[in-house]
């Protein structure tokens, strides 16, 4: 009867060291414990309404973030994020609206354009071996410079009917951003984990040096995350556009560092080849309830930023001290 | 002994230094060549050329027999030349068989086929005498283990040449042993090549068949392990005959 009581115990530590050893796990456990206070403590936080609309909200910028979380991976970094989503937003608004294009072209064309910038961002970094924080932050400025020059700063509005329908439309009573966030993951998920090409992503983000001597093509590689990236931050620029009814030069911007954070929270790596789309899906909620809390306490925007900034600064110390922590095994 | 690789007045310069002076070599068939030289002797650049990080200045490469050109490592890794290096070239975060089957996955209907590669992974290790689970991270292996896992990998999937840059610095002492052994063993069991670059004579000198010394660029011997001794070889690394030979080094400075 002991023996057996103290095989119960081994087999529950070890199942709960395999549980903990896992960052996602532990990051899906913060975020139950967050939900579980809040709900408590604000009754209004836990209304299906409320819900809906965290998740609504998060959902543009947790796309984001996945794209971010590929390039993370694979040893990049891409500053740029928040302008292509203001570009590809305003572009999709400017063709819908000055050339009279139809609606799905206009749509098509606008993420081409993200794809386009990430290619860029893509060439720089990996053909032309600039660092990837100068590359992207330069071209950041070009992207917000493009949407300035073009537009001089005014939004554009009256966009055409139907459009809407993308950032403001219902499925089952579930918004289509929603859907999208989803149906992204999903697609994420299996080209990380069951492709070669994403395999690769995590090789050259692990080690850029072995992944050349196994013979993969790691410029190639390193342009596809950041294509990846431009597309996903492109889609969310439009979809932005529609949920907003009109589009604003700097809209999506202030999303680069939360794209960041939201990754890091969910377990990737800021030094390469680590993390899970899962886990960016955690983080990017973690940040949108987060936000939540804080409207819903009436604190002032001015200390949302202030406290983004601190779980920004959180995130990447609880990455560097995994980091410290690996190399010391 | 039927020959895998030869080369032919391999010379590389960068800017006026001369690097790698005309070597010219042959490896065969079940041979362990030890590749010994003092530091900035070109050991580095000849391996490094031999692996298709960068192409040689001027002479050639024959590969079975025929002339070849790498025009990156993975083209030379295509052809069947792998390298190990002192520090392990696997992808620390990542399993042992997706490091394994790194850049020659098995693939199942477009998909990454992961149970198939874990299980040759472990049958393939467990060949060469390594008992390890497929799923352990590279990060949690000791340096011996991971040489292990590399040389597992390059008997596996039928390497001509090996090259092992240093693959026993670092070790501990049983750890040594058991990748000497381990070198042993490939050389029995496949039909490779096998050059191992070393610093350390005592660690060669029992398994290589023959010894190659490099000083400043140039080869200075070549002599089979039994017709050669560690003290001609430590005056031949610190070029002390060679010197008293005379050789002219500034010619190209």
């Amino acid at each position: 009867m002991g023996d057996s009581k103290r095989t119960a115990k081994s087999l529950g530590k070890k199942f709960l060291a395999s549980i903990l050893s896992n960052d996602e796990n532990v990051i899906l456990i913060v975020f139950i414990v967050i939900i579980g206070i809040v709900s408590a403590i604000l009754p209004k936080f836990r209304t299906s309404y409320n819900i809906l609309i965290v998740i609504r909200q998060f959902s543009l910028i947790t796309i984001v973030s996945m794209g971010q979380a590929v390039v993370l991976i694979s040893g990049g970094f891409d500053l740029s994020v928040g302008n292509i989503v203001a570009l590809t937003n305003m572009a999709v608004a400017y063709m819908m609206v000055f050339q009279g294009w139809p609606i799905w072209l206009s749509v098509i064309l606008a993420i081409l354009i993200g794809t386009t910038c990430g290619i860029i961002n893509g060439l720089l970094v990996a053909k032309i071996k600039i660092n990837p924080l100068i590359a992207t932050l330069a071209m950041g400025w070009v992207y917000s410079g493009v949407v300035l020059v073009t537009a001089k700063g005014w939004p554009i509005t009256d966009l055409p009917k139907g459009f809407d329908v993308l950032g403001q439309g219902y499925f089952l009573g579930i918004p289509l951003p929603i859907y999208f966030l989803i149906v992204i993951a999903i697609i994420l998920t299996i080209f990380l984990s069951k492709t070669i090409s994403g395999r690769y992503l995590y090789a050259i983000g692990g080690s850029e040096k072995s992944s050349l001597l196994a013979g993969l093509n790691t410029s190639n590689l390193r342009m596809l995350s950041y294509s990846i990236c431009g597309t996903l931050a492109g889609f969310s620029g439009v979809v932005l556009a529609s949920r907003m009814g009109s589009a604003q030069a700097n809209a999506g911007e202030p999303w680069t560092l939360p794209t960041v954070a939201a990754a890091v929270i969910g377990g990737v790596s800021l030094f390469g080849g680590k993390g899970k789309i899962y886990g960016v899906l955690i983080g990017g909620a973690i940040l949108g309830v987060i936000n939540n809390i804080l409207v819903l306490m009436k604190i002032s925007s001015y200390w949302q930023t202030l406290i983004s900034g601190f779980i920004l600064l959180f995130a990447v110390s609880i990455d560097a001290i995994r980091k410290r922590r690996e190399l010391l095994i | 002994m039927e020959e895998i690789i030869r080369t032919e007045n391999l010379t590389k310069k960068y800017d006026t230094m001369v690097a790698l002076d005309n070597v010219s070599f042959v490896a065969h068939k079940k041979e362990i060549i030890g590749l010994v030289g003092d530091n900035g002797a070109g050991k580095s650049t000849l391996i490094n050329i031999l692996v298709g990080l960068f192409p040689p200045d001027e002479g050639k490469i024959f590969l079975d027999g025929r002339e070849v050109r790498f025009t990156s490592p993975g083209d030379a890794r295509k052809r069947g030349i792998e390298i190990v290096y002192q520090f392990s070239n696997l992808i620390e975060g990542m399993p042992i068989y997706k490091n394994f089957f790194m850049g020659r996955e098995i693939i199942n209907r477009g998909i990454l086929d992961n149970k198939a590669m874990r299980k040759e992974s472990e049958y393939a290790l467990d060949e060469i005498g390594i008992t390890k689970s497929a799923d352990q991270l590279v990060e949690e292996l000791s340096g011996g283990q991971r040489q292990a896992v590399s040389l597992g990998r390059a008997f596996h999937f039928g390497t001509k040449v090996l090259l092992l840059d240093e693959p026993t610095t670092g070790l501990s002492l049983k750890e040594v042993d058991r990748t000497l052994n381990r070198i042993k063993l490939i050389r029995d069991k496949a039909n490779m090549s096998i050059i191992f670059v070393t610093h350390n004579l005592r660690h060669i000198m029992p398994i290589a068949d023959r010894i190659m010394v490099l000083y400043h660029g140039e080869k200075v011997l070549d002599k089979e392990t039994k017709h050669t001794n560690i003290a001609e070889l430590t005056k031949m690394i610190t070029a002390r005959i060679k010197e008293e030979e005379h050789v002219d080094r500034t010619k190209y400075i």
